[in-house]
């Protein structure tokens, strides 16, 4: 596959994940002043052979970024159990995954959490910002994520997934606000 | 593919550099006092010569950087500085900071013609007799105003630098004044960093940081219209590491100009630009694990504890704060700084 | 306003930098020294223009849209982002040949 056809199926995809078209933009840039952002390296996450779920959201008012991260700790540490140990990458139907452009195979957790990050439409937005939080899944790990994602807790059976389960119910009570926006980046994109 | 090396801290996250600054040579004809390299103290035949450089523009090219600050020394005190910023501009977005002091209309002509897309211009005060004091070279201010009306004359978009310390901090308004009376779009205030000269004279330049921030305050205050303020305190204080690539003269990749006496990532001369990138060190140091860090800069900008070389200058640890910050100072004196080795 | 048979493509000197790590893409205007920040549609009309005609644009436009734009809103989007990319200089158009009209 050509570089281009790569990039117009990455552009595919992002725009796809935005689920909308943006207006046209051209913006001149200053790059000699400190610039910050970050954006999500969601597509390249899917062409690892994740499914990648995104949450956009809002926090609760006077919410700190303090406690968002102590939540991420608590949250990250209830995917490190031996159930979810890293493993090399397997597809739903048996076949290794293996990385796009380097074709080895790689070891990771069948259910990851990518972090929360301040979603790329609100860089710099003041509190009550929109932010990302983004979860990865391989083979029968996505139906786990989708299951501790849109269910409540106690629903769950497999044990190991009861605290993730119960970490994000603590983050949408206790944290956000409203519903989050949910964006579901399908793996099998040939990108 | 390359993944986040951390993705649950939240750090920002870019998989290849795409801007750099090039320190291009330590020659310089001024002797500044708060000069952040040590001009002059090796060799210039050390320094790598034009084929080199020109073989690692192209290779930073190919490998996506798309954004070159050249800065010195004095860049323009190399024979062959020109031929270098064309090969530079033919290839990426250039910019040059320079002390102006050599740039006629002649050579403001040539730079215009070969590309530089801006001219950073060091300016240490509003009056010649400051300035040329802290460059330490009787003429300089006049020869620095004339080489940026210069600049302006040829259309180059000009910015002008000051560096923010004992003698010129209660001029800094007036600077803001002479920068936008001078065709200057943007006035930038630099801390001072504990490297070269400035390191060695800090005790009689350093302000604590209460008198740094009414100084800023005092210019902020004061902005002649259409001039942009820049500075390099909160909240653009934030640690840049994880975006930041340079090179300094002898082809060290250094990671940040601030950082040339503290680290080493390797010798462009014979390592591949992307390995150095990938060194132990500056990946540890663009996660951005720091201790105690400010979390307005974490919640806004996504990065933590400020500058890593002035963190490490003070407290000896790189998961320190950096105390230029006012939420991470934590009572540090900045007018006294440890005396470690670099 | 563009015709059918103009050809598009990246002005020359033109560097095109894809940052797919933050969903856009940063392009360097050599002719005149210029660094702008393109979001992922400007992003994606730069890469279509590579010496196509504005047909063949916009059906391989329309194409890569289609699950978020139907075609007459995927149109007017990319006529307003070329409009722009040819503005910044980051994309030139070469007028394609008039239609005769017969006698």
């Amino acid at each position: 596959m050509s570089r281009r056809d790569r990039t117009l199926l990455f552009l595919r995809a992002l725009i796809d994940a935005d689920g909308a078209l943006a207006e046209p933009r051209v913006e001149p840039v200053r790059l000699s002043v400190r610039t910050a952002g970050s954006i999500p390296p969601k597509a390249v996450m899917a062409a690892a052979g994740y499914i990648v779920v995104v949450w956009t959201w809002r926090t609760k008012p006077g919410i700190s970024r303090t406690e968002i991260e102590e939540w991420e700790l608590a949250h990250a540490a209830t995917f490190d159990v031996a159930e979810n140990a890293p493993q090399p990458m397997q597809a739903t139907a048996g076949g290794e995954i293996r990385d796009a452009e380097s074709g080895a195979v790689p070891v990771r957790r069948k259910l990851a959490y990518h972090g929360t990050v301040l979603a790329r439409r609100s860089v710099f937005a003041p509190p009550g910002r929109t932010l990302q939080t983004l979860w990865g899944a391989w083979g029968e790990g996505r139906g786990w994520l989708e299951a501790v994602l849109s269910r409540a807790p106690d629903t769950i059976t497999p044990e190991w997934l009861q605290p993730i389960a119960q970490s994000v119910v603590d983050l949408r009570t206790r944290l956000m606000e409203g519903d989050p926006e949910v964006t579901v980046i399908d793996p099998s994109l040939p990108l | 593919m390359t993944l986040p090396p951390d993705p649950a801290t939240g750090a920002p996250w870019m998989a290849r550099p795409m801007k750099l600054t090039l320190c291009l040579t330590a020659r310089c004809p001024l002797a500044c006092r708060l000069c952040y390299a040590e001009c002059g103290a090796r060799p210039a035949a050390e320094e790598l010569d034009t084929a080199t450089w020109l073989r690692l523009i192209d290779a930073l090219a190919e490998a996506g950087v798309i954004n070159v600050f050249v800065e010195g020394g004095e860049p323009l005190a190399r024979a062959d500085a020109e031929t270098i910023l064309a090969h530079a501009a033919g290839r990426m977005f250039t910019t040059l900071r320079t002390h102006a002091v050599t740039i006629d209309d002649h050579v403001a002509a040539r730079l215009a013609a070969l590309g530089i897309g801006r001219v950073y211009v060091d300016l240490l005060a509003a009056d010649a007799a400051t300035h040329d004091a802290l460059t330490a070279t009787p003429g300089s201010f006049a020869a620095a105003t004339a080489g940026i009306a210069a600049l302006r004359r040829h259309g180059l978009p000009v910015s002008i630098l000051a560096i923010l310390c004992r003698p010129n901090a209660a001029a800094l308004p007036a600077l803001a004044r002479l920068a936008a009376g001078s065709g200057a779009d943007e006035f930038g205030v630099l801390r001072l960093y504990p490297l070269g000269r400035a390191r060695r004279n800090w005790s009689e330049l350093a302000l604590p940081l209460a008198e740094q921030m009414a100084a800023l305050r005092a210019v902020a205050a004061a902005l002649p219209p259409g001039l942009r303020l820049m500075q390099s305190w909160h909240p653009n204080d934030a640690n840049c590491c994880w975006q930041n690539a340079a090179i300094d003269p002898y082809g060290r990749a250094i990671g940040c100009p601030y950082l040339r006496e503290y680290v080493d990532y390797g010798d462009l001369r014979t390592t591949p630009w992307l390995e150095t990138w990938n060194h132990p060190l500056y990946r540890r140091l663009r996660a951005g694990a720091v201790e105690g860090h400010c979390p307005d800069c974490a919640s806004s900008q996504l990065t933590r504890g400020g500058c890593r070389a002035t963190a490490y200058a003070f407290h000896g640890r790189w998961d320190a704060p950096d105390p230029f910050c006012e939420t991470m100072n934590q009572g540090t004196d900045l007018r006294v700084l440890p005396d470690r080795p670099a | 306003m563009f015709c059918p048979t103009d050809r598009l493509d990246r002005a020359p000197g033109v560097v095109l930098r894809p940052m797919p790590e933050w969903g856009l893409a940063y392009a360097y205007t050599r002719a005149r020294p210029a660094l702008t920040e393109l979001n992922a549609t400007t992003w994606l009309i730069a890469m279509l223009c590579d010496g196509a005609t504005l047909a063949e644009i916009e059906r391989d436009f329309a194409e890569t849209v289609r699950r978020v734009a139907g075609g007459n809103v995927a149109r007017d989007t990319l006529h307003r982002g070329l409009a722009l990319l040819v503005e910044a200089g980051i994309v030139t158009r070469t007028p394609g040949a008039t239609q005769e009209t017969a006698p």
